[in-house]
């Protein structure tokens, strides 16, 4: 299986990515704030649109500007309303991720409509397959994980003070804005990366489930990181074997299925799960 | 005249969405819609495999089942299997999209499902999309015959239950204890917003859809003191907003679904920035106040 | 009470509108012709008197039919045209049954309607691919049977445009067969992303593989890819060819796996499949595309 190119590429594509989105997954977990992925992807489409608009042409590098900043936009639209308001979380995160996907509908039939014949295809940019990762993907991609590692090893620490704690970090002289605004710009950087790899499901799945699984087993934070890593790494195996085995079997669908797979796994037997069928009792 | 048509289509939607979105969004279940949006698409794949037709029916039927599986799914992980809200969520909606997914690329020689008209939906084409009779006799868009129906059960059912509904939303444990069947409304209102959601994403959408479903109740909330004001507003809201967007989207000719959820957006900006009440300048000197008074 | 109130007024109201008619009236002198794709357009542009005709497409340059959303301006040509084209066979997908209903009350065509069945590529039970035009033969038919429905419906044509039209169908036909039968039949393999060439295929004698179907839900796999691969170094194919409209990333993917298995293979871009390249270029015309195409495939694979 290892010996077909496409194969270990795509494979070292979805396993970094799987790294990636884990263990910055983890840390929105903990802010009870997993959906944000799912509304960063949305919101990358309106910034593709407009950087399309203002460069008229479709080069990776402005597409990937534009989408950053409508995508970190979106995140402070949600912390201004959040800190200012009443309303819910989920409200919130509702609102954020309808108005700039309806934003990036409303620029895309502009653009459509305007007959750039250069248009077609910019949508492609949210549906990556996983199937055709490239290797210049996996260059970017591995620098994301680089930049990510080094950061967790030198901040994790106030990264998680940040979930459980906020008033302590403040109290001690540290900048809870400064902490977020990294966090934030780190969840972009890698679900935009992710995104024109792999597409928006995929990306949303792998930065939800694993940190769920992980949930299940431990409460502490660098375990769930752990345990949520070898779930997505093992689904990421499951996905690309049966990808690599079955004709028209896409990669990514199957990555989740085996994602949601470890879930049901974990309900059953995971030590720290409500539902689990065995009590491991400890001597 | 289809002007008109689409403006009555969106706004039959809107309140619709609107009316079962003040319940979604004061009982913190707002992104609910967005999970069952996307789990629709098996259900759609299967409806169009079993029935080997596009016909609008069958789609909501299956997608409608689906969405109602979604929500149940959700809930019992969230009450059996405490798992965190935002997380069952994202767990059932991407598993389900990627089942759909799936399901399209193993049929795909007998499907033509274009990702168009399963996620992006088109108020226009809706409204070109006339139920014709075999002799000719013309009653007007298809979706309105599903729209009107489901805006008139959803509006009966909110009227006789108003109070049962009003005391779940507020004080469930209270709800428990006078021995309302907190469950038995929860999966009627869930029930009512996979097919709402279902109905409407043909129109405007499956992303979209949520919008309509949180944004008006959203900027409702902030205005509004008691629930039946909330419902009023939020029903006021969508329809300027569709009026608003649908005649912006004209004169930009672009999309009218989106173009209803921007202004539907920049109306809720409004009024947060400016509400009395809750709104962003006021909230400062309201706090402020506060502060001074404790 | 108030809520009843309000919509039970809003409803009065909203259906007393909608039920005042319509009295826009199309006061152009000139008739009005609306087609969906630019491929129509062009063909039949050639053949009506421009004198007398306007013929308005709904799809803009490179605008994927299958992606193609209606506008409001869309819905006021509807309206206005005495006669609309189409391709059919689910080319346009929703637009499709619109323009089905909307035959009742207008003159609809679906061109590809005058085709025998048995002519049609068929993919799957009772679905046909759509892409008739990369068959010139096919496409000759399909702009009589438009010259026809024109005529029969009053709307001027010029005969002298229209010979002359048929003539160049012809020679370009022609063209296309000897530049194609002039290179070794080994070689006439075309790989492309989107499967819009079957007909250009069976009519020319190239074989024809892509990576997806017609469906644009749906995705590939990894085996997907590898198969195509060994089919590329088996046939010691040189060039595969992304569409003007299709993201090129499956084919660039395509292309490395086989580099690193030693074979080089070329991605060439640029085909048109759904849509005319710009307006007053060559490629913006029917007969200037498909020389285009066949140009660059016959060019590469030799």
């Amino acid at each position: 299986m290892l010996n077909s190119y496409t194969t270990l590429i795509v494979l070292i594509g979805v396993i970094l990515l799987s790294i990636n989105c884990t263990i910055i997954g983890t840390y929105n977990y903990l802010q009870k704030k997993s959906l944000l992925a799912d509304v960063v992807a949305h919101s990358i489409l309106p910034g593709i649109c407009l950087s399309f608009l203002l460069t008229q042409e479709k080069d990776f590098l402005w597409l990937f500007i534009g989408a950053f900043i409508t995508g970190m936009a979106s995140i402070y639209t949600i912390d201004f309303i959040k800190r200012a308001s009443f309303l819910g979380e989920d409200t919130i995160l509702g609102i954020v991720l309808s108005f700039f996907f309806g934003l990036g509908i409303v620029l895309l039939t502009y653009i459509q409509n305007q007959g750039f014949s250069e248009q077609s295809g910019l949508d492609n940019f949210l549906l990556g397959r996983a199937a055709s990762i490239l290797i210049s993907d996996v260059k970017i991609i591995a620098s994301v994980t680089l930049i990510l590692v080094v950061t967790i090893i030198l901040l994790g620490r106030l990264f998680v003070a940040i979930a459980f704690d906020s008033a302590f970090l403040s109290q001690i002289g540290i900048s809870t804005k400064l902490i977020q605004l990294i966090i934030s710009t780190l969840t972009i950087m890698t679900i935009t990366v992710g995104i024109q790899a792999v597409g928006i499901v995929l990306i949303a799945a792998i930065m939800i489930i694993p940190p769920a699984i992980g949930r299940l087993w431990s409460y502490q934070v660098s375990r769930i990181i752990l345990i949520g890593l070898l779930a997505s790494i093992l689904s990421s195996l499951i996905g690309v074997y049966i990808s690599y085995t079955f004709p028209r079997s896409p990669t990514g669908p199957w990555i989740v299925v085996g994602l949601v797979g470890c879930f049901l796994f974990s309900l059953l037997f995971g030590t720290q799960s409500s539902l689990k069928v065995f009590e491991i009792r400890k001597i | 005249m289809s002007d008109i048509l689409t403006i009555l289509i969106a706004s039959l939607i809107g309140i619709s969405c609107s009316i079962l979105g003040c319940f979604l969004v004061l009982r913190r279940m707002a992104l609910l819609t967005d999970a069952i949006s996307h789990a629709v698409l098996p259900g759609i794949v299967i409806a169009f495999l079993l029935s080997q037709s596009r016909d609008t029916f069958f789609m909501v039927l299956g997608a409608g089942t689906f969405g109602f599986f979604t929500s149940f799914l959700v809930e019992w992980l969230q009450q059996k299997g405490k798992i965190q809200a935002d997380a069952s969520i994202g767990i059932v909606f991407t598993f389900f999209f990627a089942v759909g997914i799936i399901l399209v690329t193993q049929y795909t020689q007998e499907i033509d499902l274009d990702q168009e008209c399963v996620l992006y939906g088109d108020l226009l084409h809706v409204t070109l999309d006339v139920w014709l009779l075999t002799d000719g006799t013309n009653l007007g868009p298809k979706t309105l015959w599903l729209l009107v129906p489901l805006l008139l059960i959803i509006i009966t059912f909110v009227v006789i239950f108003y109070r049962t509904l009003q005391i779940i939303t507020f004080d469930i444990v209270f709800a428990q204890s006078i021995g309302i069947p907190v469950a038995l409304f929860h999966y009627a209102l869930t029930a009512l917003v996979s097919f709402t959601t279902v109905t409407s994403f043909e129109s405007v959408g499956a992303i979209l859809v949520v919008a309509f479903f949180i944004i008006p109740p959203a900027t409702a909330q902030l205005l509004a003191k008691r629930l039946q004001h909330m419902i009023i507003l939020s029903i006021i809201f969508s329809i300027v907003a569709s009026l608003l967007g649908y005649y912006l989207s004209v004169i930009f000719n672009s999309s009218s679904s989106g173009m209803i959820v921007v202004v539907a957006g920049l109306l809720f900006l409004l009024v947060f920035l400016l509400a009395p009440r809750g709104g962003y300048f006021n909230k400062k000197k309201l706090s402020h106040a506060a502060t001074l008074s404790s | 009470m108030i809520i009843r109130y309000i919509i039970i007024n809003l409803f009065i109201i909203l259906l007393l509108i909608s039920c005042q008619s319509n009295n826009e009236t199309n006061d152009s002198s000139k008739y009005t012709v609306v087609v969906t794709t630019n491929i129509i357009e062009n063909t039949i542009l050639n053949i009506v008197d421009t004198n007398y005709v306007n013929v308005f497409p709904l799809m803009k340059e490179g605008v994927d039919p299958h992606l193609y959303k209606a506008t409001r301006k869309d819905l006021e040509l509807l309206n206005q045209a005495d006669i609309i084209f189409y391709n059919g066979l689910h080319l346009e997908g929703k637009l499709a049954e619109v323009l089905d209903k909307l035959s009742r009350q207008k003159k609809v065509v679906a061109l590809a309607d005058v085709l025998d069945k048995e002519k049609l590529i068929q993919v799957g039970e009772g679905i046909y691919d759509p892409h008739i035009w990369f068959d010139v033969v096919l496409w000759k038919e399909v702009t009589q049977y438009a010259r026809n429905t024109l005529n029969e419906n009053n709307i001027p044509t010029s005969k002298k445009n229209y010979i002359s039209y048929l003539d160049q169908l012809d020679s370009t036909n022609n063209w296309i067969n000897k530049r194609i039968t002039n290179f070794p039949s080994k070689k006439r393999i075309l790989i492309t992303s989107h499967d819009a060439f079957s007909y250009l295929g069976r009519a020319y004698g190239i074989e024809v593989n892509a990576l997806l179907g017609i469906s644009t839900v749906a995705e590939y796999g990894i085996k997907d890819i590898n198969n195509l691969v060994d089919y590329i170094i088996e046939n010691k194919v040189r060039s595969i060819f992304a569409e003007t409209s299709v993201s090129s990333k499956s084919l660039e993917a395509i292309v490395a796996a086989c580099q690193t298995r030693g074979h080089e293979v070329q991605l060439v871009s640029g085909l048109y499949s759904d849509a005319l390249g710009k307006k007053d270029t060559k490629e913006g015309t029917y007969i200037g595309m498909l020389e285009s195409n066949i140009n660059k495939i016959v060019n590469s694979l030799n």
